[in-house]
């Protein structure tokens, strides 16, 4: 099953090329040039993994990463940014973030956390149908 | 009234503005490199699937050239920005061109004011204008400012700068923007720096521009 990734970074080039290669790789990849833009793609879209630029203008990415972890706690985020302090990391560690990695990124590196962090969504999609049903069985006493 | 020394309000401001500046730049150098790493590897997969015997799109492959050529003279141009900024503080004091210094002062800051998405325009004046001092203040002298009037701004804003030659031949830099930025603007934070250029901050009664009326 093809990874549905969402690129959110100001840097048309960057997103342009990198989708690109991605897609040349199997994914199925979209592209927004602002964390309003992106948070639009994720609620009309479904995606597995969300690569989220971490310095933008309007919305930086720990606000956007906030919105997204609240309105959808199983899409995995990965943070790319020109500058990672442990400071930051550790900020989107704790908001929920799956990885943070430095620009320029390795695309095997990136493709590998890509696929990990696919099947970490699956794994939770899972466990919360699981307790859907098993809240619907208990409810209904059949 | 107590004066500070050049010498004091380097030790006391400088580190801070050029750690401030120099995030600024490498953040800017590193997105150039990563537009470049990506259009280099995609340069790499098309040869690999050419050597596989897929055939070569020369046009799409000359378009992905000139976008790292493209990078290549964005980031030639921050370095070279960055460099005049080094050396900004070899002359304690030099004739100095302000458009210049104000083109230097937005571009180290740019991804700063790109961060706040404030438009900021700059005019330069019909004929050079000079200011006599050290660049370094000058820069963190605009900076300041910048940075002072950005703060009340909202998103979206336009902010723009221009300098000229006031009817008191005073070279002047003027800050002005539609809506007011100016209402507990910081006048003290900058003073120092403004007598080391003999310089005055004049605000207008909408609090909407602010000029830097060097002293001669």
């Amino acid at each position: 099953m093809s990874e549905k990734v969402l690129i959110i970074d100001d840097e048309q080039e960057f997103t342009e090329a990198l989708a690109e290669r991605m897609t040349n790789r199997g994914m199925d990849v979209s592209t927004s040039s602002s964390a309003i833009e992106g948070l639009k793609s994720v609620e009309e879209k479904s995606f597995d993994v969300v690569v989220l630029d971490l310095q933008m203008p309007e919305m930086d990415g720990i606000e956007t990463l906030k919105i997204l972890k609240k309105k959808n706690p199983e899409l995995q985020v990965i943070l790319l940014t020109g500058h990672a302090t442990v400071e930051k990391g550790i900020e989107a560690m704790k908001l929920g973030a799956m990885d943070l990695l430095e620009k320029p990124a390795d695309l095997t590196t990136l493709t590998e956390k890509i696929k990990k962090a696919q099947a970490k969504k699956i794994i939770l999609v899972e466990k919360k149908s699981e307790e859907r049903i098993k809240e619907i069985m208990e409810t209904r006493g059949w | 009234m107590l004066k500070y020394t050049a010498q004091e309000i380097t030790d006391q401001c400088g580190p801070a503005y050029f750690g401030r500046m120099g995030a600024s730049i490498s953040h800017d150098i590193k997105n150039c490199l990563a537009i470049m790493n990506e259009n280099a590897g995609l340069m790499s997969d098309y040869l690999m699937m050419a050597q596989k015997g897929a055939p070569l799109d020369i046009e799409r492959f000359s378009g992905i050239v000139k976008r790292i050529e493209k990078q290549i003279g964005r980031a030639d141009g921050i370095v070279k920005s960055l460099n005049n900024f080094s050396h900004s503080m070899d002359k304690p004091e030099q004739q100095i061109d302000l458009d210049e210094a104000v083109g230097l002062a937005l571009g180290l800051g740019a991804r700063i004011i790109a961060n706040k998405s404030i438009q900021v325009n700059h005019t330069q004046a019909a004929c050079k204008l000079y200011v006599n001092g050290s660049l370094f203040f000058l820069l963190f002298l605009i900076w300041s400012i910048l940075e002072n009037v950005m703060e009340n701004l909202a998103s979206g804003a336009v902010l723009n700068i221009s300098s000229k030659e006031d009817g008191n031949k005073q070279v002047c830099l003027s800050f002005q923007c539609e809506q007011p930025f100016a209402s507990n603007f910081d006048r003290q934070a900058n003073s120092q720096t403004l007598d080391l250029f003999q310089a005055k901050i004049v605000l207008d009664d909408q609090y909407t521009k602010a000029d830097i009326v060097f002293g001669r």
